[in-house]
């Protein structure tokens, strides 16, 4: 007999009801992801384990927050979200401006799935190699939608930013990795 | 829940090993709903303040515009725009822009609070303000209240707020309110409104003045006046007659 697996959110409920078991299943399968979040977005992987360790610790003492009519992976990406962008801040003066510009007006930007499906590959090839040249405020989007497949909504909800804001650190984000790659003299295969 | 089974882990993590065994030493426990529920009450009660505060600003700017008849120079045509301007309480709209981006702010930590552009949140809030404010000024008796009520009922420090707009304001480049002291053809005399001020202005109105005329104007009345000021001469574009507040009158 097949087990059929229950959804993150299904899990989440379960540990709001005291279930620990189901809180180790949440943890084996974010962990990994977690982690290269982690080791992306803070180009370093001195005490990611730890700060992973962390964000899991938060999770489970906040989990009563989260609303289960919601998706549980924005919810935890953004505790995770917190964690790195503290831990960046003790390594770098100022890496995300607490008010960045292009939260104030609304872009004319609109996600495209099907260019995300074209793009998905390439993209993932190229992040892997130029993302820590560029700014981290654009490496963050680009690792939450290429690499953790995260739609702009859900990456909306970990950054607290409007969706349209998604798409131009999306946009910016391939300019400035095309432009690492030139400096790099690498050939770039996005558009 | 039926299908709420899931596979149990075979391989385990050594984070999930120390996580687990850390909740089962109660090492780490689970915030209870009431905390969250408790944050969003405090959160929810905080924004209604600041913005029954924002709004509250905003009446007071309209209300006090009109009390002080700063508003009459809009009468004026377009020679009336800088005196308005100039007279115009832009400390207290700072502030208000500041509850209301306060206000913005804790929005913005509500759940999809963060998904609409700030400004266009911002200018949201304003007109919301805005039209509230006018609702308030023009439709309730809370200014009247406010300003003539049972000091008993009312914050000593909102009423000392609404009684300092029974004093007119100080004349500045070319605008008083005053109060006429005699009617000559061309010309008037009057006197600053200001209790305890004996500033006597000569007003000179011009011919042809569409806004500055002084048919329906008596000795007593108070007017609003702008014009080009040399000393206590001023030449009038404007005057315009205005039911005096108890508090102005000598």
């Amino acid at each position: 007999m097949d087990i059929i697996e229950p959804t993150d959110e299904q899990l989440a409920i379960s540990v709001q009801n005291g279930d620990r078991e189901a809180f180790g299943a949440l943890v084996e399968r974010y962990e990994a992801k977690l982690l290269r979040y982690g080791k992306k977005f803070l180009s370093t992987h001195e005490d990611i384990q730890d700060m992973v360790q962390d964000i899991f610790i938060s999770a489970y003492k906040n989990i009563k927050s989260f609303d289960p009519k919601q998706k549980f992976s924005p919810w935890i990406y953004r505790i995770a979200h917190n964690a790195f962008v503290n831990g960046l801040r003790s390594k770098i003066r100022n890496p995300l401006l607490l008010f960045d510009l292009d939260t104030l007006v609304s872009h004319p930007i609109y996600e495209d799935p099907a260019e995300k499906e074209r793009e998905l590959a390439y993209m993932k090839k190229m992040i892997d190699v130029g993302l820590e040249k560029i700014s981290a405020k654009y490496r963050e989007a680009l690792i939450l939608y290429y690499l953790e497949e995260l739609s702009y909504q859900e990456i909306a909800d970990v950054l607290h930013i409007p969706t349209s804001t998604v798409g131009v650190r999306i946009r910016r984000g391939k300019e400035a990795l095309r432009k690492a790659y030139k400096k790099l003299n690498l050939h770039y295969d996005g558009k | 829940m039926e299908n709420n089974t899931y596979k149990k882990p075979n391989e385990k993590t050594s984070i999930k090993d120390k996580l687990l065994s850390k909740i089962s030493s109660n090492d780490i426990s689970m915030r209870p709903k009431i905390y969250f529920t408790g944050k969003l009450i405090i959160l929810g009660i905080l924004s209604f303040i600041v913005l029954v505060i924002s709004v509250f600003i905003f009446n007071f700017i309209l209300f006090s515009i009109h009390a002080q008849a700063t508003d009459a120079l809009l009468g004026f045509g377009p020679r009336g725009i800088l005196p308005f301007l100039a007279a115009f309480p832009w400390m207290l709209l700072i502030i208000d822009i500041i509850f209301i981006a306060a206000f913005q702010w804790i929005l913005r930590k509500f759940h999809h609070g963060y998904r609409k552009p700030i400004l266009i949140g911002l200018i949201g809030i304003f007109i919301v303000t805005i039209v509230v404010g006018v609702i308030i000024d023009k439709a309730t008796p809370v200014n009247d209240f406010l300003h003539h009520g049972d000091p008993r009922f009312v914050p000593s420090q909102i009423h000392d707020l609404y009684l300092g707009t029974d004093r007119p304001p100080r004349p500045t480049g070319g605008t008083c309110l005053c109060i006429i002291t005699s009617i000559g053809t061309s010309t008037i005399t009057a006197e600053n409104a200001l209790l305890g001020s004996t500033t006597q202005f000569l007003i000179i109105i011009p011919l042809h003045e569409r806004h500055a005329t002084t048919s329906s104007l008596s000795v007593g009345d108070t007017v609003m006046i702008a014009g080009d000021q040399q000393g206590n001469i001023i030449r009038a574009f404007g005057i315009h007659k205005i039911e005096p507040v108890s508090g102005w009158i000598k």
